[in-house]
């Protein structure tokens, strides 16, 4: 099979596939503990329903995964899913993935979920030195000191502790950026190009290299069908380029969306420059034609309609410098030309993935206005997808996101706060939505509709049994841990 | 030998069960073992109705049934209904409260979970607060301290106290007539989870208090799976409870009227509907089941309830000793210095290392072994501990009016040891 893709050929290792153009090939080589589906209907309940990958079940009060304080998931790994080394996959695994997510060297555009939800995750993060220079000094960080909410009970046991109930974790924890890490990548840092060519599997497929400018797929000889409920294998090999002139699948067209729920065109305000002044912000808002007005798009967990009344004037002409990714340069264009209307001086700056990627996660250099395209990661509980990346370089947003997400689980606070949140942002005007979007995906691919209309590359063998009867209620799911039964049932 | 179960000593009252002669039963906390007679009438009045033209709806009222069963807690007819189990009853309590948003439930994490989802519900679909307290753990727990935390949470708006009678994960006997009598202070109704009270306590219902108590039929009850009690107070005996009667909605009802609404609920103890009639009308019932558990009832009547009740907490006292004594006070989540406190359900961590107090890995391979390898039934529970991050996992032992002390040295001795192997 042959792929055309958008962006080289460099694979990034799963912790840095975030939002990364060539985030769909990781599914072909990558699991996590909990994924979604293919075989779904579009826009269907089963299309954005986490389904267990890694992991036996999705835990829950009915299988004893999860208690009533909603704080303590306990995890159970399937015994037959092998690295490509034909080793298992490990609990201790998961946890590597967990804190390797942490390190100092790559910072995720996801990280703010796992901080924000994860007992001891932020400290973990936290704690690392700043004498911290090697590969090695990572391992022997992360093998000395532990996430005080993630235990590995055995080699096929995990917990995970929240700071607050979090009905959202289980989608947290099918992110492919949450996927377990061999024992092997403690040879080097993360997403560096030593990694990148030493790619280990637990997907169908393992990356064999690149040749000629060709990314190329084999056959993973450690995965089976039978241990893995979701994907398929469906081509011996599959080759991926930019350059691909008679693909089987571009990935590079856009079709229909197919994914159910609206995402954000928005440019985040960087106040550490000209734009720190507060009436500067207002009136580039007020400035652009835009169709959004509320940080949440509609569809949306928390998406509130919000009045920020506040008007603001220019100070003095301004000139600003705007970034935003290749992909995005139409958009670009216009807020350039609104604002050139008013007499700003604009000056656009395209950037790589990986520069807007540091740009998303605290890197405020080189830049006044950062434009960004951002869909939910999820479908159900997702308020986090929104407030935690939209808010990042505004502290006091950040707070008030902080407060709205910990009591998530109360629609009586919860709402009040999430509204509370976004009446902030607008006001202080250091996000400026513009547009509700929703993700295109190729024509004739499955989508993971939950993960932003991700297409999926190994679509399952055969339908998978509804999620609840796998997941939920079943007794007859592997539950090694069930010695009696659960008085749930009276 | 039912005319005489009085005077019948243990050894042959424990014959009368459907017991594994090579098993120890000690998790009547999940289900009891019926005796034969009752798996009996399952069979005898299934066939007799199976196949027929008689008219099964009247029997579906279980009029005499609920007499019966009523009388042995110390309530009328009117007040009690046969319902499906305990978790049917409190989500038909729940439910059929006149609670607004803004109205607010206080309960506890340790209720049952069934409890706990069913609150949830009125909270999403009504705007209700449910406040939820979390109950202290271990030996040196006393009543106070659990009164002292429902007071603190009680505000204006609380309109409900929600608990369990008895707590499935801890075994903690609440202070029941305490709380009864806190919620009569603040004018609020009582919901009671009394899932594990039937068949284990002697009790009488309206003394107690409460506006609301349902429960389980197949455990301490020891009827069939599929059976439970719902007591629902429809009269104001003022010495015992002198609030007026809550505002309910007997959801789920046939003979709910289907035009004009029923008489005011009365102010007196002379009742003016048959509620448990509203209640126990919905549609097709299994007869078999209400004569199975109206006949296990009557026979702790034979048997007595005072003395059943006197059996089951003996046995619980010389295992709450053994265990002790083998595990020390530090390892008993369930109370043992407050006597008020105390139940036949033992909450314990067996193992040596506190922290595999959260490993449910070995919890549940402890419980497991006992019953692979020794054929010794418990379970492990799950529960919150106050101040600690952790989910909490626990052994639970039950004792019941089967089991004797022979049984349960052996059971003790056997954990000991067995705990001493995976430490």
């Amino acid at each position: 099979m042959r792929l055309r893709v958008k962006a080289g050929t460099d694979l990034p290792e799963p912790v840095a596939a975030h939002r990364h153009p060539l985030a769909a090939l990781t599914r072909l080589h990558t699991r996590q503990l909990f994924t979604y589906r293919s075989d779904a209907a579009p826009g269907s309940w089963q299309s954005v329903a986490p389904v267990p990958d890694l992991a036996t079940a999705i835990p829950s009060i009915y299988n004893a995964g999860l208690g009533a304080r909603g704080t303590s998931y306990v995890i159970h790994l399937r015994r037959d899913a092998r690295w490509d080394t034909g080793r298992p996959v490990t609990a201790h695994d998961v946890v590597r993935g967990l804190k390797r997510l942490c390190g100092p060297f790559h910072t995720s555009t996801a990280l703010p979920y796992f901080l924000s939800t994860i007992r001891g995750m932020a400290d973990y993060r936290d704690g690392h030195p700043a004498s911290l220079r090697t590969a090695a000094d990572l391992a022997e960080h992360a093998n000395t000191h532990d996430i005080a909410g993630v235990l590995a009970l055995d080699e096929h046991t995990l917990v995970v502790e929240l700071e607050h109930p979090a009905p959202d974790i289980i989608d947290i924890l099918a992110l492919p950026c949450a996927a377990p890490v061999p024992v092997e990548y403690e040879a080097f840092l993360p997403d560096s190009p030593e990694v990148r060519a030493a790619l280990r599997s637990t997907g169908p497929y393992r990356p064999v290299g690149i040749a000629d400018g060709v990314l190329r797929f084999e056959p993973n000889p450690a995965w089976s069908p039978a241990a893995d409920p979701v994907r398929g294998r469906h081509a011996e090999v599959i080759t991926a380029t930019p350059d691909e002139t008679a693909a089987d699948v571009d990935l590079t067209a856009e079709g229909e969306a197919r994914a159910p729920l609206h995402g954000v065109q928005y440019l985040t305000l960087n106040t550490g420059g000209p734009l720190g002044e507060h009436t500067a912000r207002l009136a580039i808002a007020d400035t652009l034609d835009r169709i959004a007005d509320t940080v949440i798009p509609p569809g949306n967990d928390g998406h509130h309609r919000v009045t920020a009344t506040a008007r603001g004037a220019l100070p003095a002409p301004l000139s600003l410098t705007l970034a935003h990714r290749d992909t995005d340069a139409p958009c670009a264009a216009r807020v350039t030309a609104g604002l050139a209307a008013v007499g700003m001086t604009i000056h656009s700056r395209p950037m790589t993935h990986e520069q807007h990627q540091r740009a998303m996660t605290g890197d405020r250099a080189g830049w006044d206005l950062l434009l960004t395209t951002w869909f939910p990661d999820w479908a159900h509980d997702n308020a986090r997808v929104f407030l935690l990346p939209l808010l990042l370089g505004d502290p006091e947003g950040t707070a008030l996101a902080h407060a709205a997400l910990a009591v998530q689980d109360d629609p009586a606070r919860s709402v009040p706060a999430l509204i509370a949140v976004q009446q902030h942002a607008l006001t202080a005007a250091t996000v400026i939505p513009l547009r509700y979007c929703r993700p295109p995906a190729p024509p004739g691919v499955p989508v993971l509709a939950a993960l932003g209309g991700l297409p999926d590359l190994a679509p399952a063998a055969a339908p998978l049994p509804s999620p609840r009867l796998e997941s939920a209620v079943s007794p007859t799911s592997p539950a090694p841990v069930t010695g009696t039964v659960n008085e749930v049932h009276r | 030998m039912e005319a005489g179960l009085r005077a019948r000593s243990w050894d042959e009252i424990r014959s009368l069960f459907a017991l594994d002669p090579d098993s120890v039963h000690l998790n009547t906390g999940t289900v009891g073992a019926m005796p034969h007679e009752v798996l009996d009438v399952v069979d005898r009045v299934t066939r007799e109705w199976t196949g027929g033209l008689l008219d099964v709806y009247p029997p579906g009222l279980y009029p005499e049934h609920r007499a019966t069963i009523a009388k042995a807690y110390g309530v009328d007819q009117d007040e009690m209904v046969i319902s499906h189990n305990a978790t049917e009853g409190m989500a038909r309590v729940i439910h059929g409260l006149d609670l607004r948003a803004g109205d607010e439930v206080v309960t506890t994490s340790h209720e049952c979970y069934s409890v706990l989802s069913n609150l949830n519900l009125l909270r999403h679909r009504h705007g209700v607060v449910v406040t939820t307290i979390t109950l202290p753990v271990g030996h040196d727990v006393r009543a106070e301290d659990i009164l002292a935390r429902f007071e603190a949470a009680i505000t204006p708006r609380t309109k409900v106290l929600a608990f369990a009678g008895i707590t499935l994960f801890t075994g903690t006997m609440l202070p029941i007539r305490a709380l009864c009598e806190l919620a009569h202070r603040h004018g609020l109704t009582t919901v009671i989870d009394g899932a594990l009270m039937a068949g284990m306590l002697d009790c009488d219902f309206r003394a107690l208090g409460a506006d609301f108590i349902s429960c389980s039929g197949s455990k301490f009850q020891c009827g069939p799976l599929g059976t439970g009690l719902l007591y629902v107070r429809n009269k104001v005996h003022p010495e015992h409870n002198p609030l007026p009667l809550p505002t309910f909605w007997p959801i789920i009802s046939t003979w709910y009227p289907m035009q004009g609404t029923p008489p005011p609920r009365t102010t007196t103890s002379v009742e003016s509907c048959n509620i448990g009639d509203f209640l126990q009308s919905a549609g097709s019932a299994s007869i078999a089941r209400g004569a199975a558990l109206a006949r296990a009832c009557e026979l702790w009547d034979e048997i007595g309830r005072d003395r059943i009740e006197r059996r089951v907490f003996e046995l619980a006292e010389h295992a709450r000793a053994l265990l002790t004594e083998r595990f020390g006070t530090a390892a008993m989540y369930s109370p043992g210095a407050d006597e008020r406190l105390r139940s036949p359900l033992i909450a314990f961590h067996p193992l040596r290392d506190p922290a595999d107090a959260w490993n449910v890995k070995k919890i549940a391979e402890f419980v497991s072994r006992l019953e692979s390898e020794h054929r010794i039934w418990t379970r492990w529970t799950e529960f919150d501990v106050e101040g600690s991050p952790h989910q909490h996992y626990a052994a639970r032992l039950c004792t019941h009016l089967f089991n004797d002390h022979t049984e349960i040295d052996r059971a003790v001795e056997v954990m000991g040891r067995l705990a001493e192997r995976m430490s």
